[in-house]
C-alpha cells in the first residue's frame, strides 16, 4: 500500500491537521480518501495520517464554515463527499501558515543554535 | 451561512465510501480483493470512535446525551422498581430531614429578624470591666445621652413581667413588655388595629395606653372590633387599649417569655413606678436601638466610644475611672439567636451525617448492580464507547435517584409541615413563621445534586479504571464482581459504621446528660408537697397600693390558706 511501513512515519501534532487539509484543498475539491492520500504523497509518505481521525476533523472544519462539501461522482465513478475550501477557509488558511512558518522558523532557529554550538 | 444539521447516516455513507475507494486504490496497486478492502479497514481506524466523534462534534451533543443518559436512566430506574424505590426512600428520608432542620435554621439563624433593614437594629451593652461585670445595665439619663447622641434614630430600653390582668372576659396572669414610647415606631412595625405609642410622648411614667396581642383580642375580648379605647386594669391601673398587634408579631427578645407578650405598655421610666432618674441606678436591665442609616456598626462604636469618654468627663462622681465603664454594641441578630446557634448547627450537622449515611448506604447499592452491569459497560467499551460517556450515564443515574428522592422528600416535609411547627420548642427565637421559601428550596435542591454526585461516584469511578478483558472474562460466568469492588464496597461499608457510630455515640450522651438531669436529688421529699404562689397586684402609685407591707398581705394569706387546710 506504500513504500514505508508505518511505523516509521510521523504522526502528525495536535492541530496541524486542520492546517494540512486546508492547504490540500487549496488547488480544488477532494473527497476525503483523496485528501489522506494527497497528504501521504506531497509529505513523501513522510507523516502519518490516521483516515479515522481525518473525517472528524473535515467535520469541525465543515461546521466553522471553512471548507464546503457535496456529494458527487468520483473518477471512477463512485459515490463521494467531495470538499471545497470556501473565502473564510483561505482566509484561514494564510492566517495559519503564516502562524505556522513563524513557528517553524522559531523552533529551527533554537534547534539551529544549539546544533552551531555544539 | 448556518445549514442543516448533518444526519449520523450521511457521515457513515461518507466512511463506507472512503473504504471502498481506499479499497479500489489498493486493489489498483495489486492487491488481491478480499485483502484490500481489509487493508482499507485496518488503515481506517476505529469506525465507530470516528462515527462517535462525528456526533460528539456536533453542537446539540450536550443536550442530545443528558436527554438520551435521562431516557435510559429512566429505563434502569422502571426495570427494577424496588431497588429504586429503596434508594428513593433513602433520600427523601435524609433529605427531607436535612431540609426541615435547615428550614429552622433559615427561619432563625439565617433571618431571625422579620423587622424592616434588621441589620440597623443592635442591643446596647453597659460593661463595667474595671470590675469584672458585664451587661450591668443602664441608666435612665444615659439612655436619654444616647438618644441626644445622633448615633441612633431610636433607643428603647425592653423589659417585662408578669401582672394580673382584669377587666376582660376573665381574669389572667399575662406577661407585658416594658418599652419606650419610639418603641414601635424602632422596630418598623405597625399594629393590626389601632395606631403604635406616639414616639414623642413625654410622660415620664407609664403612659397608661397599651396595645394587646391578637391572641389576648381574641382571647380575652372575642376579637372585639370596636375595642380601641376600652379600657382593662393591670394590677388595679386602667390602661386604654389603642392598638391590637398583628397575629404573627413577636419582639426580639433572647427567651420565650420575652417573645410571647401579650401586652406592651410604653414608659417614660423617670417617674412612679420607677425611682427618680440617677446615673448610679441602672435600672433598665435590656436597650436596643435602631442606628441612622448609613451607619456601620463599627463607626457608630466609635462614636458611642466619645460619647462614652466624653461623659465620663463630665460626670466624675457618678463614674470612677476604676470600673471603667463601657458601651458595647450587639448586632439584635446576634443577642437573640447567640445561645441556640451551637445547638442548631449541631442538630444541622447530625442530620447531615444521616443525609451523609444514606449516600453512602445508596452508593454500595449502587455499586453492587454495577458490578452486576459491569459486564454491560466493558462491552460498550470494547465496542468503542467514550468513558466519559460511560461516566456521564452513570452520573445522570445517580442524579435522576437522588433528585427524585429530594422531590419525594420536600413532598413529605410540605406535607407534615403544620407538626414539624409544632415539634420546634419554643426556646427557639423563631420570631419568622416556618415557611419552605427559596433558600430551602435551593438547599433541598442543593443537597439532592450533592447527595447524587456522591452516590452517583462510585460506580462510575470504577468504570473509570477498567480491566476490560477481566471484567469480561470474570463476569461473564455470573460471578459477584471482581476484587477491586469488593474492597471499594468495604469501604464504603466501614464509612458507613463510622459515620453511623459517631451519631450513635452523640445520641447516647446526649440521652445520658437526660437522664443524668432527670435523677438530680432535690434534697427533700416532694411527695404532697405543694406550691403556691400568690401574685398581689402592684399599681404604679406606691400610694393607692393596699398591700404595701407584709402586715397588710397577711389577713389576704391568711384568708386563701383557710381553703387548703383539710
Amino acid at each position: 500500500m506504500s513504500t514505508q511501513p508505518p511505523g516509521d512515519r510521523l504522526e502528525l501534532l495536535q492541530g496541524t491537521l486542520d492546517l494540512l487539509i486546508l492547504r490540500t484543498l487549496i488547488f480544488g475539491s477532494h473527497h476525503g480518501q483523496g485528501i489522506a492520500r494527497a497528504i501521504q504523497q506531497t509529505s513523501g509518505h513522510e507523516l502519518l495520517v490516521e483516515h479515522g481521525a481525518l473525517y472528524p476533523a473535515l467535520q469541525r472544519l465543515e461546521e466553522r464554515g471553512w471548507i464546503s462539501a457535496k456529494w458527487g461522482t468520483s473518477a471512477n465513478n463512485r459515490k463521494a463527499r467531495f470538499y471545497s475550501l470556501t473565502k473564510a477557509g483561505r482566509k484561514q488558511l494564510v492566517e495559519e501558515t503564516t502562524k505556522w512558518n513563524r513557528l517553524a522558523a522559531a523552533i529551527a532557529r533554537i534547534l539551529g543554535s544549539e546544533a552551531a554550538e555544539e | 451561512m448556518f445549514k442543516r444539521k448533518r444526519d449520523a447516516s450521511d457521515f457513515d455513507a461518507e466512511i463506507e465510501a472512503h473504504i471502498q475507494l481506499e479499497a479500489e486504490r489498493l486493489r489498483a496497486e495489486g492487491l488481491p480483493d478480499r485483502d484490500a478492502e481489509a487493508a482499507a479497514r485496518r488503515a481506517f481506524g476505529n469506525v465507530t470512535l470516528a462515527q462517535e466523534r462525528f456526533r460528539e462534534s456536533r453542537s446539540a451533543r450536550a443536550a442530545d446525551h443528558l436527554w438520551q443518559d435521562l431516557r435510559y436512566a429512566l429505563r434502569m430506574l422502571r426495570k427494577s422498581p424496588g431497588f429504586s424505590a429503596v434508594v428513593i426512600l433513602t433520600m427523601a428520608l435524609g433529605i427531607g430531614a436535612s431540609t426541615a432542620i435547615f428550614s429552622v435554621v433559615d427561619a432563625t439563624l439565617l433571618h431571625p429578624l422579620p423587622y424592616p433593614h434588621p441589620e440597623q437594629l443592635v442591643s446596647i451593652r453597659d460593661d463595667l470591666p474595671g470590675v469584672g461585670a458585664q451587661d450591668v445595665g443602664m441608666s435612665v439619663p444615659e439612655w436619654h445621652d444616647l438618644q441626644r447622641s445622633g448615633i441612633f434614630d431610636y433607643v428603647s430600653p425592653i423589659g417585662g413581667g408578669d401582672v394580673n390582668l382584669t377587666g376582660a372576659s376573665q381574669p389572667a396572669r399575662i406577661r407585658f413588655y416594658n418599652v419606650a414610647p419610639n418603641y414601635f415606631a424602632l422596630l418598623g412595625v405597625k399594629p393590626q388595629l389601632g395606631s403604635p405609642f406616639n414616639p414623642d410622648d413625654p410622660t415620664p411614667g407609664f403612659t397608661l395606653e397599651g396595645l394587646i396581642s391578637d391572641g389576648l383580642w381574641k382571647r380575652g375580648f372575642a376579637a372585639d372590633p370596636h375595642i380601641l379605647g376600652k379600657s382593662l386594669r393591670l394590677d388595679n391601673d386602667l390602661y386604654r387599649i389603642i392598638g391590637v398587634m398583628p397575629p404573627g408579631y413577636r419582639d426580639p427578645g433572647s427567651t420565650p417569655e420575652q417573645r410571647n407578650s401579650e401586652i406592651w405598655l410604653a414608659s417614660g421610666f423617670a417617674a412612679d413606678p420607677a425611682p427618680p432618674p440617677q446615673r448610679s441606678l441602672r435600672i433598665l436591665p435590656e436597650v436596643i436601638a435602631r442606628l441612622k442609616a448609613g451607619l456601620t456598626l463599627a463607626a457608630a462604636q466609635s462614636r458611642l466610644d466619645a460619647l462614652v469618654a466624653s461623659l465620663q468627663k463630665d460626670f466624675p462622681k457618678d463614674y470612677s475611672l476604676q470600673t471603667a465603664w463601657k458601651v458595647r454594641l450587639v448586632p439584635l441578630q446576634e443577642s437573640v439567636v447567640g445561645n441556640v446557634r451551637q445547638s442548631l448547627l449541631l442538630l444541622l450537622g447530625a442530620v447531615g451525617l444521616v443525609l451523609l449515611i444514606g449516600c453512602v448506604n445508596v452508593a454500595n447499592l449502587l455499586l453492587a448492580r454495577a458490578s452486576a452491569r459491569g459486564r454491560e459497560m466493558a462491552l460498550r467499551q470494547a465496542l468503542g464507547a467514550a468513558r466519559s460517556r460511560l461516566v456521564a450515564q452513570l452520573l445522570t443515574e445517580g442524579l435522576l435517584l437522588s433528585l427524585a428522592g429530594g422531590m419525594a422528600g420536600l413532598i413529605i416535609l410540605f406535607c407534615s409541615q403544620g407538626f414539624l411547627a409544632q415539634l420546634v420548642p419554643d426556646s427557639l427565637p423563631r420570631l419568622n413563621a416556618l415557611s419552605i421559601n427559596w433558600s430551602v428550596l435551593l438547599f433541598a435542591s442543593g443537597a439532592s445534586l450533592a447527595a447524587g454526585l456522591i452516590f452517583g461516584l462510585a460506580p462510575a469511578l470504577q468504570i473509570a479504571r477498567p480491566d476490560l478483558t477481566f471484567t469480561l472474562n470474570q463476569q461473564g460466568r455470573g460471578s459477584t464482581g471482581s476484587g477491586r469492588q469488593a474492597r471499594t464496597r468495604r469501604v464504603l461499608v466501614v464509612t458507613e459504621f463510622a459515620l453511623s457510630l459517631v451519631l450513635m455515640i452523640a445520641a447516647g450522651l446526649l440521652l445520658r446528660s437526660f437522664a443524668g438531669l432527670l435523677n438530680v436529688a432535690l434534697g427533700f421529699n416532694p411527695q404532697k408537697v405543694l406550691a403556691m404562689r400568690v401574685w398581689l397586684p402592684i399599681p404604679n402609685d406606691p400610694e393607692t397600693d393596699i398591700y404595701r407591707t407584709a402586715a397588710q398581705e397577711a389577713p389576704f394569706l391568711r384568708e386563701i390558706l383557710k381553703y387548703f387546710v383539710v
